[in-house]
């Protein structure tokens, strides 16, 4: 199946410009450095859910994960359901998160510990997270593209660059969110129709669907088994699959800031409740995508949609179930499903380049460099806009470098370790444990930082069959690592005011202390 | 809140007690949120890492053929879904009945002692 260039840049064109009315009126409305980093607090509960639910509605599920079951059947499923529950452990902490009134992860840590040498640490992971993340999905997007459009792949990956530095610049945390509102539901009306289609074209039973998948899969049966994909001569390894998936979810650093984007801490905890029901439809949905694609697609189709890691599945599918190769209905489906996918990245990218650029203005130049000034708020206003322009282009230039042949599953494998073995332990036990002292945040954010290289290094992702460490997904290595150096550091060098700090810091947390007023004084 | 309030809470202005301490309903509060969560992660983590154990360790079970559902696989896959749903649900309407009432007595009673320090600065004027 060939996609239609011109129909598609034409798609394309009017999504983005659509999404300029949005960030031109977020723009307007976005003055202050608590503007642009938090949205002025003024995201509602449901709102903040679907933008959560947004990041997660991504092309790497839409496509990648529609792919994946489509080749490998109910392997496939296990990221959406790793994803889903990486969701549960943040009911915990949401709403404290929020309470806390910070505008970063970093500022989290550093309203208990004050401490400019533990703030550059948290600092540091945060970005290496967010920076590793927003390459792979700049890679991803170029790889895309150019599959999508015909464009070279350094030209995909700067018009991608480009669009979220606008976006970013200009909008800020507003615009960001409203872009990522507007496209899952989007994805989402698209998955209810596509999958409804393809229910209706096997009689509303579940059962035919499955037949019908399983008799085209050649594998037969064992499409509905566990075992395609990771192989059950590896049990340890699927294990720390789903841990890694699960807890990195809750470590990400552009998925948490979302928490403080809205009034309270309320708010907070019952986007949770959208964010979850908004997902797992969309999941269920994609379950249907793939299976509908293994029975619905066949010959030239099939071999197309197998294709560059059955990324195309989603696109192809949707011009089959629009009347197929050559009809105008299959093409304009095509062309609507590639320009939606291309949505989803640039509003994923956005989330991820205002997470990092957010870091580098408000801990880096504000919490450290320009620590004790007077006049910090004007100068972070500037600085928030021009961080996001200097983070994006590093970010694009950095993508165009790496190239094609660049493994991404390294990039993302990598991201979602640190936030699992770093970001993860610090930030609970920053949350929960009275006695945990500055030098365990340290200990436990650089430590968990290295050892998360240091394992992914040694593992088969990296070195292949020589490999020191058998697992491809390391993290139940790290994870438990990650935890105890933050219980090490903390035996050896407690604090000596860690009792009236961790005091200090519930009180805000867990009623919302000041979080409040930094709404009122955001405006 | 206006801003000056917390800095009249703050612990360090506070000569060296805890503050939290003795705000009527604030231990409840933490006590109940703790409880909570104890409880909701401690199911999230056995479901989950039991979902993966079995995938890991019990692959043939699951791929059992299953009249109407596939496989006992995807029965399972499907049942984690609902399990998600039903967890979030559970929390948040209990969160949303417990904490609420808490919050907001400890907001009034704080409330309470700002205004009381505030007169008390007013007067030493």
């Amino acid at each position: 199946m060939k996609s239609n260039g011109a129909l598609t840049i034409a798609v394309f064109a009017c999504l983005v410009l659509g999404m300029f009315f949005i960030i031109a009126r977020a723009a307007r409305r976005t003055t202050s450095s608590a503007d642009f980093l938090a949205a002025g607090r003024s995201i509602s509960a449901a709102q903040n859910g679907l933008a959560i639910a947004g990041d997660f509605m991504s092309a790497g599920t839409f496509l990648g994960t529609t792919g994946l079951i489509y080749l490998y059947g109910f392997d496939g499923t296990l990221i959406l359901v790793a994803a889903i529950f990486g969701f549960l452990p943040l009911l915990l902490i949401a709403e404290r998160l929020r309470n806390a009134g910070a505008f970063t992860l970093s500022e989290v840590l550093a309203k208990r510990f004050q401490d400019p040498a533990l703030r550059g640490v948290t600092a540091l992971t945060s970005l290496a997270v967010s920076l590793l993340y927003l390459v792979a999905q700049l890679v991803g997007a170029g790889i895309l593209l150019q599959a999508l459009t015909g464009f070279p792949y350094a030209l995909a990956v700067v018009i991608t660059g480009v669009l979220m530095i606008i976006y970013v610049a200009f909008g800020g945390m507003l615009g960001a969110s409203w872009v990522m509102i507007v496209k899952a539901i989007i994805l989402l009306f698209v998955g209810l129709v596509m999958s409804a289609t393809i229910l209706a074209l096997t009689g509303w039973h579940l059962d035919t669907l499955m037949q019908q998948a399983t008799a085209q899969h050649p594998k037969g049966l064992a499409y509905l088994q566990p075992g395609l994909l990771l192989p059950s001569s590896h049990p340890v390894d699927i294990l720390s699959f789903g841990l890694v998936y699960m807890l990195g979810t809750a470590g990400l650093p552009h998925v948490l800031i979302r928490f403080f984007t809205v009034k309270d801490g309320g708010a907070a905890r019952r986007s949770l409740g959208w964010a979850v029901a908004a997902m797992g439809v969309f999941f269920l949905m994609i379950v249907v995508l793939g299976l509908g694609a293994r029975a619905l697609l066949h010959g030239a189709d099939a071999g197309a949609a197998a294709a560059v890691g059955g990324n195309l599945v989603a696109p192809i599918l949707a011009s089959v179930l629009a009347g197929g190769d050559g009809s105008v209905g299959g093409a304009l489906a095509m062309a609507f499903i590639s320009g939606v996918c291309f949505l989803t990245i640039l509003a994923v990218v956005s989330g991820l380049l205002i997470s990092a650029s957010g870091t580098v203005a408000h801990d880096l130049f504000a919490g450290i460099v320009w620590r004790g000034r007077s006049d910090i708020e004007r100068r972070e206003r500037r600085m928030a806009r021009v961080s996001s322009v200097a983070v994006g282009i590093v970010a694009t230039l950095f993508s165009i470098a790496v190239g094609t042949g660049f493994n991404i599953t390294f990039l993302l494998g990598l991201a979602f370790l640190v936030a699992a073995s770093a970001n993860l332990p610090a930030l609970v036990c920053t949350l929960f444990w009275r006695r945990f002292s500055r030098a365990g945040a340290i200990a436990g954010l650089a430590g968990g930082l290295v050892v998360s290289v240091v394992v992914i290094v040694l593992s088969p992702t990296v070195m292949g069959k020589a490999a020191l460490i058998p697992l491809k997904y390391p993290a139940i290595v790290s994870i438990p690592l990650g935890f105890v150096l933050c219980w090490l550091g903390t035996v050896l060098r407690p604090d000596a005011d860690g009792d009236a700090r961790y005091a200090d810091l519930s009180l805000h947390t867990e009623i919302g202390l000041g979080a409040q007023s930094t709404a009122v004084s955001g405006h | 809140m206006p801003a000056h309030s917390i800095s009249a809470l703050h612990p360090s202005a506070d000569a060296g007690g805890d503050p939290a301490a003795s705000l009527p309903g604030f231990d409840a509060l933490v006590c109940a949120r703790r409880r909570l969560g104890v409880l909701t992660i401690v199911v999230v983590m056995v479901v989950y890492v039991g979902f993966f154990s079995l995938v890991a360790f019990s692959g043939a079970l699951l791929g059992t053929p299953l009249s109407g559902w596939g496989s006992v696989a995807f029965l399972v896959m499907f049942l984690m879904f609902l399990v998600a749903w039903a967890i979030t649900w559970l929390y948040l309407r209990h969160a949303g009945r417990k904490f609420a009432p808490l919050e907001a007595q400890v907001r009034a009673a704080l409330l309470m002692r700002v205004n009381g320090s505030m007169q008390s600065e007013g007067s030493s004027k």
